[in-house]
């Protein structure tokens, strides 16, 4: 008998280890899940750009550097080989580039009353918005997972099992700011 | 705010009607009060001395319970003259984009769906008020929602919810459901996952639930988190706000009886237009929650 009070403390951590390292794992895979849906939103901005380049080329000529920058931006984001800590860096330029085209609007009239223009513009500040919610959630996942990695006695667990801490995704300092997109757009 | 030549006329006619059935009625309060109280007081002196019983206790106490009976009728028909007659036209013309039913009430099934309280088993309402606010469709009235509890002696009810109740068209589109609610307050929920948000002043005062934390944050930006404190702050209520199909439902719990005016002193234009600025604050939830702008794919 006197076996059972061993086995069963044995049995209680073990019980408690499995609990913490699939906590661990949850936390791991939203981080995980988190990422993919900042990557569809960035993709449906990406698609976007063609049609938004066409029609602001056709009425605002004169913003010739903000669009080759958009385009160089986006040719850029293309390459196969790209690092995930460029690409990040690459999609905050973007979005600060497309932010800067929206301020110029205001200088063209036509545009701005420009159908097709404002259907687009519509649609990006759906997904700009959409991929502010996704970034800030994958941070907020980051923060649940790097806490667990921290916090004791998860932190033994994570050692144990090899789990990394994960980088939390920079907020573009346009969205930092907390404009007010009304405003920016002019409508 | 002036009104035209023909509703200040309306006004001004109703206004006299009201003050002149007013006095009519405080007439036959006073009489009532000087017949009833005396009849009340040598009915309970006669049932004590005679020891006629119980009953007779109860019909002196009918007695002297009429002129508060009469005056009470009289108050809340004056209450609906007030807002019919006076504060339906009155909106007719300030707010041709309203309409204002006095007696009716945002629908249960609305209350129900929104998600945000019990089902009650009683449900109650008042001065429902429709329309247009710039782009956005809103509804909104008093409900006083409350549960009933049986027990072997008597029945008593309990509020599940009392006050100022609006649903409103959302300008994002939204698939699945969203739940802010003010802290320690509001249903739990066990099939949503309590979403932790950025702002510290927003975490203390709201618990958030929702279906999808992605979403969560695509409505509750920090702009929005910040409208929530101040329009909690602003109409010094609780707060509970459903995010869910095209709608925002939007709960504010307080004392506050809204759109009334106080019978006994002097009905007055300015009464009117007090109610008035009332509704325009009510209106204000949907400014200050930015509901107007829709730079989002939803129109």
């Amino acid at each position: 008998m006197g076996y059972l009070l061993p086995l069963g403390i044995l049995l209680v951590i073990a019980i408690a280890l499995i609990g913490i390292y699939n906590s661990l794992v949850g936390r791991r895979n939203q981080v995980k899940n988190a990422f993919s849906s900042i990557d569809v939103m960035l993709k449906k901005r990406f698609d976007l750009l063609p049609n938004l380049i066409e029609t602001v080329k056709q009425y605002a000529g004169h913003e010739k550097e903000v669009l080759q920058n958009i385009v160089e931006l986006r040719n850029g984001l293309q390459q196969p080989d790209l690092s995930s800590s460029d690409r990040i860096s690459m999609e905050n330029k973007l979005t600060n580039q497309i932010s800067a085209l929206n301020l110029t609007v205001e200088n063209y009239p036509d545009l701005k009353a420009n159908e097709n223009f404002l259907n687009l513009q519509r649609n990006l500040t759906e997904i700009e918005s959409q991929l502010s919610a996704s970034r800030r959630t994958f941070n907020a996942s980051v923060l649940d997972l790097n806490n667990g990695l921290e916090k004791f006695p998860s932190n033994i667990v994570g050692n144990m099992f090899g789990f990394q801490k994960e980088e939390f995704f920079e907020i573009p300092e346009i969205e930092k700011a907390n404009l007010n997109v009304k405003d920016m757009f002019g409508n | 705010m002036i009104f035209s030549s023909k509703v200040n006329a309306i006004i001004e006619a109703e206004i006299q009607k009201m003050e002149e059935s007013k006095r009519q009625y405080r007439e036959a309060g006073r009489k009532a009060s000087v017949l009833c109280y005396p009849l009340a007081i040598i009915g309970a002196v006669l049932t004590f001395f005679f020891s006629l019983g119980g009953f007779f206790y109860i019909i002196a106490l009918l007695i002297f319970a009429i002129p508060f009976i009469i005056k009470n009728a009289n108050k809340s028909k004056l209450a609906g003259q007030f807002k019919q007659n006076l504060l339906v036209p009155a909106l007719a013309e300030l707010k041709p984009d309203i309409s204002y039913m006095p007696a009716m009430s945002i629908p249960q099934e609305s209350f129900d769906s929104a998600n945000l309280f019990p089902g009650p088993d009683r449900y109650r309402g008042e001065d429902l008020f429709e329309g247009l606010h710039g782009k956005t469709k809103f509804s909104f009235s008093e409900i006083h929602a409350e549960k009933k509890h049986k027990t072997k002696n008597n029945t008593r009810y309990s509020d599940i919810f009392k006050g100022l109740f609006l649903v409103a068209d959302f300008n994002k589109h939204l698939k699945n459901e969203t739940y802010v609610f003010t802290s320690g307050g509001g249903k739990w929920f066990s099939k949503f996952k309590r979403v932790r948000l950025e702002n510290p002043e927003f975490e203390a005062n709201f618990k958030v639930f929702s279906d999808n934390e992605i979403e969560a944050r695509y409505i509750l930006t920090p702009s929005m988190m910040e409208r929530l404190i101040q329009l909690e702050k602003l109409f010094e209520a609780h707060l509970f706000v459903a995010f869910k199909g095209y709608n925002v439902y939007i709960a504010l719990e307080n004392k506050n009886n809204y759109f009334e005016t106080n019978i006994n002193l002097e009905i007055t234009k300015q009464a009117v237009l007090d109610v008035v600025s009332e509704i325009d604050s009510c209106l204000g939830i949907i400014d200050e929650l930015d509901l107007n702008t829709r730079i989002w794919t939803k129109d």
